[in-house]
């Protein structure tokens, strides 16, 4: 008897040790298979990154964030859960055109919470090293135009992949002001959609599904479009920036953060709006410029701003903290004539400025400054002109004006030497040019005119 | 009277030990289909992320539809085109003329190789793989992988 029971206990430890084994064995594969899908998901979350890096570097915001796929990938505002799978994105500044990413992945494991993170450098490689200009632009042709009809000016563009955002006032309020141009053939655009968010627009910028547009409305300077179908763009959103009763004026975007600039006010003229949720925007911070804020144009954390004030014509904001902007360098340009436009290249980080018309000496339209050190702008040359200079462009060694010089809207400088820039091309147009935007090798113009939009490109 | 006992004693013992052995081979198996699926999924997709990254352009499917056939544009004339499908439950990719290579093993039955093209200009793929091991029990594990991949150029 005492045999058999010793056997039985034998067979009984054996079996519970066989069972843990057992036990183990299935843990390790549905661990191993756990892994295995979080591995793929990361690396989805390192090749999502890398194609919101492609349609702009603007768009790799720095932060933590989701992801948000609907035929494209974009940041969300909350992390993104598959599953038993959680998948956040982590994005950190390395320079100004390098940034680490780090996709991680947790999911719950037996014991503990488990995680994969794999992480890569994504650079700005497209603005920094290919040339932005071919062909002959000593020759430049008109590709396409659009008439948006009688009583309607264009005020601001913004272009994604061949398709024009266009921002307007009209001569009546109930008019169309908010259009989007479909010139994907450069030939034959045409406008896909329009709104009419009355009573007219001063400025357009675009992230992802939503364009931002800065209205005229002082009760409403921030209004919000959903534009995922350019044929049917309607709005989400119209926001007021509390305690400031002066017309927006100007607007840049990147990532979930607008900065938006008003004319002159008694309060501040600069805000800093959280737009992670585009039907609810919040101002984060606000800041006193003593002008208006003609213009903005932001590269990597810097916010650079033309403005009317006379000692302070470019102002230079770090926004890397959006909640605390910090006004960092600042640059008192020869004379009062305001600035109206600034364009920074990326490749050679030259800060192109753009300035009204004045009749006194020394008081150049069109200035050149090296902001490789944003704290320490230098000048690198400067030019006078015949007119008034509402947007100054570099691309490569060349720099695009429009102005309001009734001859030649529209002229093409050789400005390799900043000093001693040459005069290249020029074209005619109806009206003044207000601003332009260059995407593969097209200049978009915007026209004050019912012929509102220019395409042109070189020979 | 013992004899019974004993014979009964043993039938039961015996139960055990057969039962211990059909509940290893299992998890065995199980074990087995695992990291047979997990290096069949980890070389494919490897491999079919790799050829995407190099292509010059997506040309099936295309933007913004679904498809179950990869169709990528090379910039060697040889490879030209490339195209990555299923057979029988097997993923194959066959460059420009050369014979298809199976990418999964005969072992694995892939059941779902979904290709969602993203609406961006940038060509890019959404890649869901989905199977389990060919001819296996229901009880046997199913593996479903989702990554995605863009066109380096």
């Amino acid at each position: 008897m005492i045999e058999v029971i010793l056997a039985v206990a034998l067979l009984a430890i054996f079996a519970s040790s066989l069972s843990v084994y057992l036990n183990n064995q299935l843990a390790y594969m549905t661990r191993g298979q756990s892994a295995l899908e979080a591995i793929y998901l990361a690396q989805e979350g390192l090749e999502a990154s890398r194609s919101i890096r492609d349609t702009g570097w603007e768009n790799l915001a720095t932060g933590t964030h989701g992801l948000l796929y609907d035929g494209t990938w974009s940041f969300s505002d909350t992390q993104e859960l598959i599953g038993i799978f959680t998948r956040t994105i982590l994005v950190e500044d390395i320079n100004e055109n390098e940034r680490s990413v780090i996709s991680w992945v947790t999911w719950p494991g037996t014991t503990a919470l488990r995680s994969i993170m794999l992480a890569t450098n994504l650079s700005n490689w497209r603005e920094i090293i290919e040339p932005l200009l071919i062909g002959d632009w000593r020759n430049p042709r008109t590709l396409g135009t659009v008439d948006l009809g009688p009583g309607n000016e264009p005020t601001d563009l913004a272009v994604r992949d061949g398709l024009i955002y266009l921002s307007a006032q009209a001569s009546s309020g109930a008019k169309p002001d908010f259009f989007i141009i479909d010139a994907t053939n450069g030939e034959s655009p045409f406008v896909a959609g329009q709104i009419d968010t009355a009573p007219g627009l001063n400025g357009v910028d675009i992230v992802g599904d939503f364009a931002y547009l800065a209205n005229q409305d002082a009760a409403n300077h921030l209004q919000v479009a959903n534009i995922n179908n350019p044929s049917n763009p309607y709005l989400i959103s119209s926001y007021r920036l509390t305690g400031n009763t002066s017309q927006a004026l100007a607007i840049a975007a990147t990532g979930t953060v607008i900065v938006m600039g008003t004319a002159n006010d008694s309060g501040p003229e600069l805000f800093t709006v959280n737009v992670a949720n585009p039907s609810t925007p919040a101002v984060l911070n606000s800041l006193e410029v003593g002008g208006n804020v003609n213009k903005i144009f932001i590269k990597g954390d810097k916010a650079y701003l033309a403005t009317s004030h006379d000692d302070k014509e470019v102002i230079i904001v770090d926004i890397a903290n959006p909640g605390n902007p910090a006004i960092i360098a600042q640059i008192n340009l020869p004379n009062t004539n305001d600035a109206l436009g600034v364009h920074v290249n990326f490749q050679d980080n030259r800060l192109h400025i753009a300035r009204k018309l004045s009749s006194s000496a020394n008081s150049p339209e069109v200035s050149i400054y090296n902001v490789a050190d944003p704290i320490n702008p230098v000048l690198l040359g400067s030019m006078e002109f015949v007119g008034d200079v509402y947007s100054a462009y570099g691309a490569d060694n060349l720099m695009f004006l429009a102005s309001s010089y009734s001859s030649q809207e529209f002229q093409i400088y050789n400005a390799i030497n900043p000093n001693s820039m040459e005069y290249w091309a020029g074209i005619n147009f109806p009206q003044l040019a207000v601003d332009m935007v260059l995407e593969n090798n097209i200049i978009y113009m915007a026209i004050r005119s019912n012929d509102a939009l220019r395409i042109i490109t070189s020979q | 009277m013992e004899v019974l006992i004993y014979t009964a004693m043993v039938s039961v013992i015996m139960l055990g030990v057969i039962s211990l052995a059909f509940v290893t081979l299992d998890v065995r198996g199980k074990v087995r289909a695992s990291i047979i699926l997990q290096e069949n999924y980890r070389f494919a997709m490897n491999r079919v992320t790799m050829i995407v990254n190099q292509a010059e352009d997506i040309t099936y499917p295309t933007i913004g539809e679904t498809g179950t056939e990869l169709i990528l544009a090379m910039a060697e004339p040889a490879l030209d085109p490339t195209v990555i499908n299923t057979v029988d439950g097997i993923i194959y990719v066959q460059q420009g003329l050369g014979q298809p290579m199976a990418l999964t093993s005969a072992e694995v039955d892939v059941q779902g190789f979904s290709i969602d093209r993203a609406s961006t200009t940038a060509p890019m793929v959404r890649i869901v793989v989905s199977g389990r091991l060919r001819d296996s029990h229901s009880s046997y594990p199913d593996l479903s992988v989702t990554t995605t991949a863009v066109v380096r150029k």
